[in-house]
């Protein structure tokens, strides 16, 4: 009798401990994905037939982790109508040379066009976006995800791709900057160059939280 | 008019005629050179080349129109493998392509079997829909696969759908000694060892007599097309 006892308060210890354990991920999971800012809907400033429909969101927010100081960031509820899966399509597979849809992020100084001290994180990049790929430009200033594949994409069905950058001034000091998501066009001779870009949304870099522009500024 | 006057202006006009037809064949390669982008062709694989604030930047294609279009990339690759040995290579850079994702214990196995010195690789996420969702990553100093970043991305995946998993490994670059490539071509778990951007980049090198920095690039993303045709199995 005494034996049952025990093994049944050590269950009891067990299942508690283990229930407790899923709390704690989950409060850690909750802490870590509540986004700091979030800029809806997306804007066009020279919107072309493949660019990412209305609808778009980019989330962004700064962690202090291991030392480091992150700034992670999302494109979500990516969008595309059929006529704008249709002009990705031809411009994949019918012209001449091909060219690719890419969504953008882009980090830059505060209320500038230069690269800052923030980083893209090698090994920090999420997508559903169909035959994903990514480049690297400007030394991680600049991280593209181009849809190799849109014959994948379904019309209204939403995408996102995320990415992290790594802040490189700190400890010493913490870059206030901004970080930009765009649709670009870019002809796959010349991938430097893109055909069309399309600028849709931007978030600042604060001190220690991600933050909507006012006026369109940071 | 005598002779002795034409000559002189004969000779003139032959000597500008001369310059005239240097300097646009000057021009001509220059322009050729700088602005207007190259091609190549080395079996399955085509490149072009064109210029980059650094200097020259390669973008890699091949057909993928049918599986026959894949295998014979593979094929090529090999190719240009036998091409790399033959050049003298030792260590070269390549991705190698799996058939089926690899979860991290075999995946650190296969890294260790063939002495891969890591950069990144690609994971296969699956949704209870069967949407694929693909993930960059890379090592960090202690860690093939940082456990932060294989949690993180759980997460983050999950909150997007709560039924989405990590397949596991489909892709990895990094740098191979030309041996142990060959006998990952040999390896039923690998599809192709792409060499295609190192084979390129090289060319590229001698071409312009090592002076100039070249970027070599393949976007296209071969794990999804060999699973659009059924090769690689991810689901």
């Amino acid at each position: 009798m005494i034996i049952k006892n025990w093994m049944r308060e050590q269950k009891i210890i067990r299942y508690s401990i283990l229930f407790a354990s899923i709390i704690l991920v989950l409060g850690v999971y909750d802490t870590a994905h509540a986004w700091q800012a979030t800029f809806t809907p997306f804007y066009h400033t020279q919107s072309f037939c493949g660019t990412v429909d209305a609808g778009g969101q980019e989330d962004a927010e700064v962690l202090y982790e291991g030392g480091a100081r992150h700034v992670y960031a999302e494109g979500a509820y990516l969008r595309w109508t059929a006529n704008g899966i249709g002009c990705l399509q031809y411009a994949m597979y019918q012209l001449q040379p091909a060219a690719a849809g890419a969504i953008v992020f882009h980090a830059f100084g505060k209320n500038s066009t230069n690269c800052n001290n923030l980083r893209w994180i090698n090994g920090w990049a999420w997508t559903n976006l169909p035959g994903a790929s990514i480049s690297n430009e400007d030394n991680g200033c600049q991280l593209r995800f181009y849809i190799m594949s849109p014959n994948g994409l379904t019309a209204n069905s939403t995408y996102y791709a995320q990415l992290a950058f790594n802040d490189n001034a700190y400890p010493t000091a913490k870059t206030r900057g901004e970080v930009t998501e765009s649709t670009y066009f870019v002809q796959l001779t010349v991938p430097v160059i893109p055909i069309y870009r399309d600028d849709n949304a931007k978030l600042c870099i604060r001190k220690n939280v991600a933050a909507l522009p006012t006026g369109g500024l940071c | 008019m005598s002779k002795f006057t034409r000559t002189p202006i004969l000779t003139l006009s032959i000597v500008a005629a001369c310059v005239l037809a240097l300097l646009g064949l000057f021009l001509l390669r220059s322009e050729e050179s700088s602005a207007a982008p190259h091609k190549g062709k080395y079996g399955a694989i085509e490149f072009v080349v064109s210029d980059d604030t650094n200097g020259k930047r390669a973008m890699i294609s091949y057909s993928r129109n049918s599986k026959d279009d894949l295998v014979a990339y593979a094929s090529t690759n090999q190719d240009l493998l036998y091409e790399l040995v033959g050049q003298g290579a030792k260590v070269i850079t390549g991705q190698i392509v799996f058939v089926r994702p690899l979860d991290p214990e075999e995946f650190t196995q296969i890294v260790s079997d063939y002495d891969v010195s890591v950069e990144s690789y690609v994971l296969r996420g699956i949704s209870n829909s069967g949407e694929r969702i693909t993930i960059f990553g890379a090592p960090s100093d202690a860690e093939l696969i940082p456990s932060a970043t294989w949690q993180q991305s759980e997460n983050i995946l999950k909150a997007k759908n709560e039924q989405t998993r990590i397949a596991g490994v489909i892709t990895v670059e990094g740098q191979i000694k030309v041996a142990n490539a060959q006998r990952l071509f040999r390896d039923e778990r690998v599809f192709v060892v792409d060499v295609s951007t190192e084979f390129v980049r090289r060319q590229l090198q001698v071409e312009f007599e090592g002076n100039t920095p070249v970027r070599v690039d393949n976007l296209f993303p071969l794990y999804w097309f060999l699973e659009d045709y059924g090769i690689a199995k991810s689901q």
